[in-house]
């Protein structure tokens, strides 16, 4: 494994997401690329990405802590904040970005958007569109994509 | 002799009372009264920024860091600083992320750690005085301040909002703590953004940079004057409220608006321009499609002539087969359909003015060439001292002339600007356009005086070589000279009556 150059603190941060996992959340860095993770995260209990188990991959750039790391959807997912490309639209992985942040906040913050869809700061123009004008149907779609694509398989 | 008849010219009736006007316009003359400016440099600014600074660290009884940082928030203004200070401290400091009073020791812009803590960037364990916070009880250690700082500088004037990397503590990093932790040349870039701010942030109603090409210096006005225009050293003539080349007698709003039009359209425009020339008919714009020569003016003209000669296409019948494979196109252009035909209006409205715009911009460029020659060292002064036996010291009646020159082309450029923004609804456009065009045939006729007849002196005289016949270089000298100086006065007249005309019915174009 490429361990030798990587920051100390690259390293004590994996090794405690390994550990100490939080709750619904699982990271862990490729063989090939310790920068390289592969995330899962279960759709919080009574959001519409309830059921779901939806991955995601996470890279720290070169710059890591000191710049975001780079975080993306691969499940198909149906939100005002996540487009279909699977980018996110939250302000830590911006502007609002800490080096006193990790990727263990990160990740929980991504799920607390599960939880919590914001259709006024929106990525994706029509779902959020959709969310304000019906937020019932809006939901039934996420319900339904959750279904088709979170399945787990 | 046909110069006998431009003398007739251009004495006829209208000038010769400008002339005698001249003296009583005199304090008008933009030359001799903006004179409320001067230079500085970058130092100076900073020399300058850091006694503000230091006055309200003092006053406030604030350090320095967080005076620069309440300065910059009420946009370096001290005075409105204050009030707003004195009125309510608990918000100014609120809007710089600082708690609504200082802590127990005052307010802090840096502070060592007293106790071993990890570092929550790079989760080592560090001993007391191997750590720094921002006065907050967020501490990081140095190499971590370092590469945070660095980070923030690599973002631009950004980093002056910079604030504790602890996750939701809005305390701001400030001066202090950026020269104790950061790398020197991240300090640097760091006192460049405050510089900036200064002037760039700062109510900027009394320095701004100079916008020439490759210039440093910055212009200082006394406050209160109601500066408008500013010629740098550098030579670049600016406006000192928006930094745009100096437009004169447009407004600051009108030329926006005209300097957006021309990012937009200007290079469809000139490229138009470049291809299209006028039907020999009717005038009209007839643009040039591919390489054919053959061009039918639209209706009602429908006149057809040749590109390249602009002559009637009738004589040019032997040419017909080289642009028969464009007779689509052609009726397709007569048979337009509303939508574009109008979009062409406008375009062509659009280009009678950019057009305009553009060519006096190049006459003053050119212009600014021959006065810079001029002026070089054994330049066009010199050779003209020789041919006519004549000290340079005493030509500077022509530069005189090219400097007014150079002058009016730009406003006149400026007033096409103008005219193109006015509502022929609710504008007198034809006044504007009468003062524009009187001030214009001046100008054409001091340009072609300055160029040509000057040429034509030089010609003259070269032509008679040593048998020059006594007094006759004299003569011809004087006469050069007399003409030019009036000229030069009447053209003076002509453009200190268009800016007045100009900008005292500005308020009806820009509401
Ligand atoms: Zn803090
Ligand atoms: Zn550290
Ligand atoms: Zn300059
Ligand atoms: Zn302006």
């Amino acid at each position: 494994m490429a361990h030798s150059n990587l920051p100390r603190r690259i390293i004590k941060e994996t090794q405690r997401l390994l550990s100490e996992p939080a709750p619904g959340i699982s990271a862990s860095p490729t063989e090939e690329n310790m920068r390289y993770f592969n995330v899962m995260i279960l759709g919080p209990s009574q959001s519409p990405y309830e059921g779901g188990v939806f991955k995601l991959e996470l890279f720290l750039p070169e710059e890591y802590p000191m710049a975001p790391p780079k975080v993306r959807f691969l499940t198909k997912i149906y939100h005002p904040n996540i487009d279909k490309l699977g980018r996110i639209c939250l302000d830590i992985l911006k502007d609002k970005w800490s080096p006193a942040l990790q990727i263990r906040t990160v990740l929980l913050s991504i799920q607390a958007l599960l939880s919590a869809p914001n259709p006024d700061d929106p990525l994706a123009d029509n779902v959020a569109k959709h969310w304000k004008s019906n937020e019932t149907e809006a939901v039934e779609t996420a319900k339904e994509w959750t279904r088709l694509y979170a399945s787990g398989e | 002799m046909a110069r006998k008849s431009k003398e007739d010219d251009y004495c006829c009736d209208a000038d010769d009372d400008d002339y005698e006007d001249y003296n009583s316009t005199d304090e008008d003359n933009p030359e001799e009264c903006e004179k409320d400016y001067d230079f500085v440099t970058e130092d100076d600014v900073r020399r300058c920024q850091d006694e503000v600074t230091a006055e309200i660290s003092d006053r406030l009884s604030v350090p320095r860091g967080f005076a620069a940082a309440f300065l910059r928030h009420c946009r370096w203004d001290a005075e409105r600083l204050e009030n707003e200070w004195f009125a309510d401290e608990r918000r100014v400091r609120g809007a710089v992320g600082l708690a609504a009073a200082g802590g127990l020791d005052g307010d802090v812009p840096t502070a060592l750690n007293s106790l071993p803590l990890t570092c929550a960037i790079c989760f080592d364990i560090y001993a007391p005085g191997e750590m720094r916070s921002a006065g907050c009880s967020h501490y990081y250690c140095h190499e971590c301040w370092r590469g945070y700082i660095r980070a923030a500088v690599g973002n631009g004037a950004r980093c002056l909002l910079l604030r504790c990397p602890g996750p939701g503590c809005t305390v701001p990093v400030v001066r202090e703590l950026v020269d104790a932790a950061a790398a020197g040349e991240d300090r640097a870039r760091y006192a460049m953004f405050v510089v900036r701010s200064f002037v760039e942030e700062g109510t900027s109603k009394y320095v701004r940079w100079c916008p020439g090409p490759g210039c440093t210096l910055a212009v200082r006005s006394e406050s209160g004057s109601r500066l408008y225009e500013v010629t740098c050293k550098c030579k670049h003539v600016f406006c000192f409220r928006c930094g745009e080349d100096a437009h004169r007698p447009a407004s600051c709003e009108t030329t926006r608006a005209w300097v957006d039009k021309c990012r937009s359209d200007g290079e469809t425009s000139s490229w138009v321009l470049a291809n299209t020339k006028h039907c020999p008919e009717c005038r009209r714009a007839i643009e040039k499609n591919q390489g054919c020569n053959h061009m039918t003016c639209g209706a009602p003209c429908y006149h057809q002539f040749c590109w390249l000669c602009l002559g009637s296409w009738a004589d040019h019948s032997g040419n017909f087969f080289h642009c028969n494979r464009y007779a689509a196109a052609k009726s397709e252009f007569t048979e337009e359909k509303t939508r574009e035909r109008q979009a062409r209006a406008s375009l062509e409205r659009f280009l009678h003015y950019y057009e305009r715009f553009t060519a006096h911009g190049a006459s003053m460029k050119k212009a600014q060439e021959d006065l810079d020659n001029l002026r070089a060292d054994g330049g066009g002064l010199y050779q003209l001292g020789d041919a006519i036996g004549v000290p340079p010291t005493e030509l500077d009646f022509l530069l005189e002339a090219y400097a007014r020159i150079v002058e009016a082309r730009r406003v006149l450029r400026w007033t096409y600007a103008h005219v193109y923004h006015l509502d022929p609804a609710r504008d007198n456009v034809e006044f504007y356009e009468y003062l524009q065009g009187e001030a214009e045939k001046s100008l054409e006729r001091l340009h072609h005086c300055a160029e040509e007849e000057r040429d034509l002196l030089k010609k003259d005289l070269y032509y008679y070589g040593a048998a020059i016949p006594a007094g006759y270089a004299a003569g011809k000298y004087m006469e050069f000279r007399e003409k030019l100086c009036h000229l030069n006065l009447v053209t003076r007249n002509h453009f200190s009556t268009l800016v007045e005309g100009f900008e005292s019915g500005m308020a009806e174009v820009v509401s």
